[in-house]
């Protein structure tokens, strides 16, 4: 791999929660146009490693560098200035909010216009405004959710409200976009359109993919590249088919017993 | 020295009483994680009943049953007709749906038994004892007692029996206890079901110091701050936060009150309880962490 | 379409009513209306779309009063609405610092902020009798309301100023929450955690809720006292009142706009409405009696709308409407 292409990269990340260890020196380089996947038992620190890059998490040691910059704390209130956008385990959206608004939202930091700019449409308030109707309905046609634009969100389908949390970190442009299990409680026509979205959503945005999944099948044709975390600590991390053959892996899969799904696929 | 030991014990005795209100909240939060406004509404019903029924020449000891066979109803049919419906909504909307019932309650109450102000007899002395330097009265002391009585009772209840460890369990975790078969409804009518007995208790005492008129409901709203400070899932704290909001009260009023023209106890308390929670926002014995914003 | 329904609408509020209404119409209904309406839309704007929950709007209504009465007092010429928006930016700037604790509390712990503010500004208010130019009554007679040499003193008079005033602000109040401010209120209601992620500033759109909401209370606060009431006192801005507010919300609608002025409307003809029918059916005028039923109905509503229909009166009044389109078919279907 070559360092100077890394967009993400960590450097020796420790976390705990009340003496637990959550992550234990977890090193971790996601280079600039990866989809790059996460996998590893429940509990293995999968989530508590995508809050620490999207500083949720203050981590207790390590440093996280991005874009050429280093941090030991992402802010989280300049994260998407920074260009990083993230989903949720459990859906996060509005829910009083329509599916546009939601969308909308994901442009919130980049909003110009203060409040009395708006309450008298002012210029800029009047271009903000457009400026994000335009980019919704271009997020809302590539994820084919046009025809639900005025829908509250809380009345879709789980599946489409998962996707409209996508369009709400990909409108605003992200350089690095965390998905946290996008396809979990999915059927596996909702995995397939969301993968295609994901794949599209890089070619189309530029976006570098950092996700978490559970299905194995899904992760291994997605993925540029696979991390396996077992017990806080990253066992394995390469090309797709390098680590379908790690003997680590397979034991760590097996011993713990907890993907029955990865087991069928890995051997 | 002695002028501030007084001011201190009258301070005590009267946070004596918020603790009792307090009490009846924290029965209901512990268990479903509702703030029952309507708490200072039952301590109002639960008086003017008891002195409603004396006055029509009912005997003591029968009215005080009759009032707790209503509020036991009371608690029971707000659980089946107000809680149950808005399960699993927010914080916020439980605590509006039971500010709507306090309004009823004290309606209904006021509908019933007329809003004149009635006299309460307890039958015990309101004369003062010496103890040293210090008087207190026999009345407030019966009273710290009694409260004492039910903080006992009601922490071997929960200790010991089994329907008090079920209520431990589901305070603890609702779902691990739906999940070893705990019936939630069952628990929460009886938490509610004793409120309504703490409020009974509450408004006696509180109906014999001030007369039993609608000002008794407004009560609840001292119990807020007493809660901040104590913690609103705690026993202990309601006791310990109703004395100190009591304590601080008196002595506020005694050395500031003077300086700004008095009338400080309408609000010290709050002020506090405002200044307590930006430091310590799960109170002094309070488990349940607070999520920051 | 909607436009044009809702300029007829006002064009005849301002124009016809003002000629056809009695002074009962105007003093007893339509201005106490228009003044709480005003206030319901301020809380509106804090606790149904910003999600903070305040039982201080009556402290904040207080400060409005009794600053407009001080700036007309002690600042000469000034003129009357102008000491009614700097009643407003006062109120605003008290709001602003009880509303410094939700930058650590949520949910009904702030209670105990804007509780507070209720039992502090009206003790401030009675005691410090320099707010009440030291009259030893505490009860202050409103000034004369003349804007730009017109006198609006009349029943007549003071409900078209009120109308005048709360059709701009209700403007305001629409304008801002369709716009990023009011999407970013919303944000930090449903889910404050994914708002700050995708870079809402939480607290400063909090404060901002907290700031907006008092200046509309306040504002309030002025036309209950200047052209409701009549007089300026603290005794008149009770917890009570906060709460009558609060339930305006509730019954008319959260977060919406319009629902204040259907829970307003119900606050107000519902004790109008119940001692008229006391006094039909019953033959008693007994004012507490039907005072009691009062808030026994006010409480039973609030509990059956909250589990039955949150969105409050408006989307009943919606769903009516969309009904009765569907039964005539030309009647325009309503946006929400």
């Amino acid at each position: 791999m070559s360092a100077e292409r890394a967009l993400l990269e960590l450097r020796g990340i420790e976390l705990s929660f009340g003496g637990v260890r959550a992550l234990s020196s977890v090193d971790l380089t996601v280079r600039e146009g990866d989809i790059h996947a996460i996998i590893g038992p429940n509990g293995a620190g999968k989530s508590s490693l995508l809050n620490v890059i999207s500083g949720l998490y203050r981590p207790l040691a390590g440093t996280i560098a991005f874009a050429g910059k280093d941090y030991t704390h992402v802010p989280v209130s300049a994260l998407a200035h920074l260009g990083i956008a993230r989903t949720f385990q459990n859906l996060a959206l509005f829910a009083g909010m329509s599916v546009r608004d939601n969308i909308v939202m994901g442009r919130a930091a980049f909003a110009r216009s203060n409040f009395a700019e708006n309450v008298l449409g002012l210029p800029r308030s009047r271009s903000d405004e457009r400026e994000s109707a335009r980019r919704a309905e271009e997020i809302m046609d590539f994820l084919g959710l046009h025809a639900k634009g005025d829908r509250k969100v809380a009345t879709l389908p789980y599946g489409l409200q998962k996707r409209v949390e996508l369009g709400r970190a990909l409108i605003a442009g992200p350089r690095l976009l965390l998905l946290d299990e996008p396809m979990a409680g999915m059927t596996a026509g909702e995995k397939l359109e969301m993968c295609r979205f994901i794949v599209e959503a890089k070619a189309e945005f530029h976006t570098t993919v950092v996700l978490i999944e559970h299905d194995i099948g899904v992760v291994m044709d997605l993925s540029d590249r696979v991390a396996v975390l077992d017990y806080g600590r990253k066992i394995a991390d390469g090309p797709p088919d390098l680590i379908r053959a790690d003997q680590k892996v397979i034991d760590a899969y097996i011993g713990v017993d907890h993907d029955e799904r990865l087991v069928e696929a890995a051997v | 020295m002695s002028f501030f030991v007084d001011v201190l014990v009258g301070g005590l005795l009267s946070g004596v009483m918020y603790s009792l209100v307090a009490l009846g909240f924290v029965l209901i939060y512990k268990t479903s994680g509702v703030l029952n406004f309507a708490q200072g509404a039952m301590v109002l019903f639960a008086a003017l009943t008891f002195v409603s029924l004396t006055e029509h020449k009912l005997p003591f000891a029968v009215s005080l049953l009759v009032t707790l066979a209503i509020m036991v109803a009371l608690g029971w049919l707000i659980e089946r007709f107000v809680l149950k419906p808005l399960v699993n909504q927010s914080s916020i909307t439980l605590f509006m749906a039971t500010l709507g019932l306090s309004y009823v309650i004290e309606g209904a109450a006021q509908l019933l038994w007329g809003t004149e102000v009635h006299g309460l007899d307890l039958g015990i002395p309101d004369t003062p004892m010496q103890f040293g330097s210090v008087a207190i009265s026999e009345f407030d002391l019966v009273a710290a007692l009694i409260a004492a009585t039910m903080v006992a009772a009601l922490t071997l209840f929960f200790r010991t029996t089994r329907t008090g460890l079920a209520f431990r369990a589901v305070a603890d975790d609702q779902l691990a206890a739906i999940a070893v078969g705990l019936r939630l409804s069952h628990v929460w009518a009886i938490a509610w079901a004793l409120a309504g007995v703490v409020a009974l208790v509450a408004g006696l005492l509180w109906g014999a110091r001030l007369g039993v008129q609608f000002s008794l409901s407004t009560v609840v709203l001292k119990a807020l701050p007493v809660l901040v400070l104590g913690g609103f899932d705690s026993i202990a704290g309601a006791i310990v936060g109703g004395l100190l909001i009591g304590a601080i009260e008196k002595s506020a009023e005694v050395y500031i009150g003077p300086f700004v023209g008095g009338g400080t106890e309408g609000w010290i308390a709050y002020v506090v309880a405002l200044g307590f929670l930006l430091v310590r926002p799960a109170g002094l014995f309070g488990q349940r962490e607070l999520v920051r914003a | 379409m909607r436009f044009w329904l809702v300029a007829a609408l006002l064009a005849v509020a301002l124009l016809v009513v003002p000629r056809v209404g009695n002074t009962y119409l105007f003093d007893a209904i339509l201005t106490p209306f228009l003044a709480l309406s005003l206030a319901g839309v301020g809380l509106n704007l804090l606790t149904g779309y910003a999600g903070q929950i305040s039982v201080g709007s009556a402290a904040f209504m207080a400060i409005g009063a009794f600053a407009a009465y001080n700036f007309n007092l002690r600042v000469p010429h000034l003129p009357l609405l102008a000491s009614f928006a700097l009643a407003g930016l006062t109120a605003a700037a008290v709001g602003i610092v009880f509303g410094l604790p939700s930058l650590r509390l949520k949910g009904f712990y702030l209670l105990v902020s804007t509780l507070a503010a209720q039992y502090f500004v009206q003790w401030a208010l009675t005691n410090f009798h320099w707010f009440a130019n030291d009259d030893p009554s505490g009860v202050i007679t409103a000034p004369q309301l003349a804007v730009a040499g017109i006198d609006f003193s009349s029943s007549a008079g003071r409900y078209v100023l009120s109308l005048a005033v709360v059709a701009t602000l209700t403007f305001v109040a629409l304008r801002l929450v369709h716009s990023q401010t009011g999407r970013n209120w919303m944000a930090v209601r449903d889910k404050d955690l994914a708002a700050a992620v995708i870079g809402v500033p939480i607290f400063r759109s909090k404060l901002l809720a907290f700031a907006i909401s008092s200046f509309y209370c306040g504002v309030a606060g002025v036309l209950w006292a200047f052209a409701y009431l009549r007089t300026v006192e603290s005794d008149g801005f009770t917890l009570d009142l906060s709460f009558r507010i609060l339930f305006i919300i509730i019954i008319g609608g959260l977060a919406s706009v319009r629902g204040a002025f259907f829970g307003a409307a119900f606050i107000v003809v519902l004790p109008l409405l119940l001692s008229r029918i006391g006094a039909s059916f019953f033959g008693t005028t007994d004012s507490g009696i039907a005072e009691l039923v009062e808030m026994i109905l006010i409480g039973v509503l609030i509990i059956a709308f909250l589990i039955a229909e949150p969105a409050g009166l408006v989307s009943l009044w919606d769903r009516g409407r969309r009904r009765l389109a569907r039964l005539l078919s030309f009647v325009p279907a309503p946006q929400s």
